[in-house]
C-alpha cells in the first residue's frame, strides 16, 4: 500500500503563508508540524519558542529568503546557520547551539511547507535517531511536491503569494 | 468542490490563504496560538532584534557596494563569522556592533538622542472674506482681526 499526504494550511502572514502535510489523512487531521509543536512544546519549550518566533518574524517582515533557512538536500531546515557554524540562541544568558531542527520546504519567498523535526544529537543526520526519519521524510516529500508543481497539479498563484491545489488533493510517495 | 449539472463531482483548485482571509476568526493559527500561550516575549524580542541588526548590516553592505568578505577583511575576521552574523542567528554584543559600525563607518543601532522639545504656536489668518485690496492695507504688526490657532 502506498503512502500519501494531504497538504494542510497552517497560517498566513503578510509575507509568507505556511502549510504542512497530514500523513495518510485529510486536511482536517493533525499535520506533522502540529504534532511537532505538540511534542516539543512540552519538553523543549525555549528551543521551540526560538524557532516559532523566527518563523513568525520571517512571515511578518522578511519573507522566506533563502539565507534565512539552512539547506538540507532537497529540503530546508530551521534554524539557519552561518557557514560551518551551528545555529545558536540564548539560554541562561549565553549563546547556545539550538539543536532542535524543523525541516521544511521553501517553495518561494512566500510559500513554505513545514514538516516535523527533532533534537539533533549527532553531527551527521544519519547518525541521529531523533532526526533521521523526519529528515528523510522531508526530503522525500519536498521532491514529490516539486514534481507536482512541475506537472501543474499544484499551482503557484500569479502573484506567487500562495499555492492552489484541489480539494482532497493527495500526494503519493 | 463544485457539482456540474450532470451531478458529477468536479474538483477545483483553491487558495487556502484566501479562504483563511475570508474567515479570519475561524482559526488563529497554531504558531501564533502557541507563542501567545507559552512563548517567552524575551526570546521573541531577541529573535526580532538579531534579525533586524543582521538585515541592517546587510543593508549597509549593499549601500556601500560591499560583500561579506570585504567586511571580514576590514575586521580581520573569517568570512564564516560574518556569514553567521548575517544569518540573523548571532546575538551581538555592543562591542561587536560598535566594531562593525566602525568598520562600515555607519550606524547600525541608533540610540534616541536626548532632546529638548520647543513648541511653537502657529496662527492661520482667515483670508476668505478679505479682498486683496483690503489685504494690502494690513500690516502684520498692527493686525487685530481674527486668527485661527492651528
Amino acid at each position: 500500500m502506498s503512502n500519501f499526504v494531504s497538504i494542510k494550511f497552517i497560517q498566513e502572514y503578510d509575507k509568507v503563508v505556511y502549510y504542512s502535510v497530514v500523513l495518510n489523512g485529510d486536511e482536517n487531521e493533525q499535520s506533522v508540524f502540529e504534532a511537532f509543536v505538540q511534542k516539543y512544546g512540552g519538553i523543549e519549550g525555549d528551543k521551540l519558542n526560538h524557532i516559532l518566533s523566527w518563523v513568525r518574524e520571517i512571515g511578518d517582515v522578511y519573507g522566506a529568503q533563502a539565507y534565512l533557512f539552512r539547506a538540507e538536500n532537497n529540503a530546508e531546515a530551521l534554524p539557519p546557520k552561518g557557514v560551518n557554524r551551528e545555529p545558536c540562541y540564548i539560554e541562561n544568558d549565553t549563546n547556545t547551539a539550538n539543536p532542535l531542527r524543523l525541516y521544511c520546504h521553501r517553495l518561494n519567498e512566500h510559500v513554505v511547507i513545514l514538516f516535523g523535526g527533532g533534537v539533533k544529537t549527532a553531527d551527521a543526520v544519519q547518525d541521529c535517531t531523533n532526526v533521521r526519519i523526519p529528515f528523510i521524510l522531508a526530503n522525500k516529500l519536498s521532491k514529490v511536491i516539486d514534481e507536482s508543481i512541475r506537472e501543474g497539479e499544484i499551482e503557484l498563484k500569479d502573484d506567487q503569494m500562495d499555492i492552489l491545489y484541489d480539494t482532497e488533493y493527495r500526494l503519493y510517495y | 468542490m463544485i457539482r456540474n449539472t450532470d451531478y458529477t463531482i468536479k474538483k477545483m483548485k483553491i487558495s487556502r490563504r484566501k479562504s483563511a482571509q475570508e474567515n479570519p476568526n475561524k482559526n488563529k493559527g497554531i504558531i501564533n496560538a502557541w507563542l501567545d500561550q507559552y512563548g517567552d516575549p524575551a526570546i521573541d524580542r531577541l529573535v526580532k532584534k538579531n534579525l533586524a541588526i543582521a538585515c541592517k548590516i546587510q543593508e549597509v553592505l549593499d549601500r556601500k557596494d560591499m560583500k561579506a568578505v570585504d567586511l571580514a577583511n576590514k575586521m580581520s575576521k573569517q568570512k564564516s563569522e560574518i556569514s553567521k552574523w548575517l544569518s540573523g542567528q548571532h546575538t551581538f554584543s555592543m562591542r561587536t556592533i560598535t566594531a562593525i559600525e566602525t568598520a562600515l563607518d555607519s550606524d547600525i543601532v541608533h540610540v534616541e538622542p536626548k532632546v529638548n522639545n520647543v513648541y511653537f504656536t502657529a496662527y492661520v489668518r482667515h483670508e476668505s472674506s478679505v479682498s486683496m485690496e483690503e489685504y494690502d492695507k494690513f500690516e502684520d504688526s498692527s493686525y487685530t482681526g481674527d486668527y485661527k490657532s492651528a
